[in-house]
């Protein structure tokens, strides 16, 4: 990594410098909600999970982030809270990885 | 090399579980094929999202060619999402410009209702990341959902004013013949449709639904002779933003269009207001809004209010999706691009029948796939 710019999702050529040699990073855990969604109707993987609420996270660092957001009413869920990463073993994409938020106590 | 859409067939837009995906396509083909019998078409591209998905069928372009009977020409598909069809349409318009070739049938088919409402949700989110996106359960829907909250929240705008669109392509569905829905709604009903991915709802969304549209392309070379009366293309633009919402600076500005439109209206040397009608990728209430600001048609957080004005409307001053729209004409995703670009053919000849569209004589078709990844933007313009 020549220019420091971070990325996610992980990259083998940095956007900025065009640079082959990138290092991995560990994401900060926690962020900001800046955006979600309750959605009713999910993708058949998903069958039976519905409602599910999908937010967009923006970590200290800058990086935003997709991920189910859980251990939350959804009536209390709302835009601009604290947020705590959790990086879950998945057996649902090729690499074993999946998102997910959890509000912060403070929030 | 000039390029030119000499003739259009569509299928009506709809649930079709009669007509397998190869006499989908065959049947729109065939309809612009016989409007021009003297032409034989040097190359076939058939744009498609998930064939393998709905039909257990690839390789459509063989197959087209073949049941068409045509064998020893150049037939493949071309795959970008819901922008397939604006994708196959470029690639025809620079085979053409190239001067290899000089005759393209452009045919999009989709067929979406042989599937579950599940089955449908995970087809269409293969248009965003699997690995980032759809693993974490997060639907193509809830992705425009997600931009949806950002942008009315930034903006401050109004719900009654988002449901405009929707309205306005309902409106001008209700006598377009080949429209899946002839049916008038109000704001308040989308406003207390079921909700699908909050804030989206129902009525924001384009239906699943089966489709197919074809268009026939040629050179300057092969336009003498013709009994059709030709439009001619005079930009054919595509544009890449990065892949998903994610990995954007700004969610809220659509790139892609916005780098299109940009290249296509400076190659076309036209300003927006020669544009005569924009047949817009309606695909939900919210990308209708972000494209139209992209694309600089409306101010940033203005185009729901323009909608809600009348600017959009059929005979205002900038009529948007005259015979539906994705909402309402529907969205067979791969073939969409095909079927605006039919739909701006029949303006521009004068045969859009009570959706004419007055003195029409430039029309811009707007086709996305993904939240604005991929972006065709063409220019039409009528040939006196």
């Amino acid at each position: 990594m020549k220019c420091g710019r971070e990325n996610f999702p992980p990259l083998k050529v940095c956007r900025s410098c065009g640079s082959r040699h990138m290092e991995s990073i560990a994401l900060p855990d926690r962020g900001i909600l800046d955006s979600y969604t309750v959605l009713m109707v999910t993708a058949s993987e998903f069958n039976g999970s519905a409602p599910i609420i999908i937010g967009l996270v923006r970590l200290e660092n800058g990086l935003k982030v997709i991920g189910q957001v859980k251990g939350i009413r959804l009536e209390e869920i709302k835009e601009g809270m604290q947020m705590q990463l959790q990086v879950k073993q998945t057996e649902k994409n090729t690499k074993g990885v999946s998102y997910e938020f959890m509000p912060t106590s403070s929030s | 090399m000039r390029v030119y859409a000499v003739s259009a067939g569509m299928v009506p837009v709809g649930k079709h579980p009669e007509l397998d995906i190869d006499e989908l396509m065959v049947r729109s083909s065939i309809e612009a094929l016989d409007k021009v019998q003297e032409l034989r078409p040097d190359r076939i591209i058939v744009g498609n999202m998930f064939s393998g998905v709905s039909s257990h069928q690839e390789h459509l372009g063989a197959l087209l060619a073949s049941s068409l009977g045509y064998s020893g020409i150049p037939a493949y598909k071309v795959e970008a999402s819901c922008g397939s069809g604006g994708v196959s349409i470029h690639n025809a318009y620079i085979a053409i410009k190239s001067g290899e070739s000089d005759a393209v049938l452009v045919t999009g088919v989709e067929k979406m209702t042989d599937l579950s409402i599940p089955q449908v949700t995970s087809a269409l989110v293969m248009a965003d990341s699997n690995r980032y996106t759809a693993s974490v359960g997060a639907t193509f829907i809830s992705l425009n959902a997600i931009t949806h909250r950002l942008y009315t929240k930034r903006y401050g705008v109004e719900r009654e004013d988002m449901a405009s669109f929707p309205v306005i392509s309902h409106r001008n569905a209700i006598h377009s013949p080949h429209a899946m829905f002839h049916k008038e709604i109000k704001k308040e009903d989308v406003i207390s449709s079921p909700i699908v991915s909050d804030p989206i709802r129902l009525l924001d969304s384009s239906p699943v639904c089966d489709g197919a549209a074809s268009i026939m392309l040629v050179s300057e070379n092969r336009l003498s002779k013709l009994p059709t009366q030709p439009v001619e293309i005079i930009a054919s633009e595509v544009a890449v933003n990065l892949f998903s919402i994610y990995e954007r600076e700004d969610p809220l500005i659509y790139d892609a269009t916005r780098v299109a439109f940009r290249k296509a209206m400076q190659k076309s040397d036209l300003d927006i207001d020669k544009i005569d009608f924009i047949e817009l990728h309606d695909a939900f209430s919210v990308t209708a809004a972000l494209s139209l600001e992209s694309m600089g048609v409306s101010e940033k957080g203005r185009a729901p209010a323009d909608a809600s004005n009348g600017r959009f409307e059929l005979h205002g001053e900038m009529p948007i999706n005259t015979f539906g729209g994705l909402k309402a004409r529907g969205h067979p995703v791969g073939a969409t691009g095909v079927y605006q670009a039919a739909e701006a053919y029949l303006q521009l000849t004068d045969a859009a029948g009570k959706n004419q569209v007055n003195d029409a004589r430039i029309g811009v078709i707007h086709n996305m796939g993904g939240v604005d990844t991929t972006t065709a933007v063409h220019i039409m313009r009528r040939v006196n």
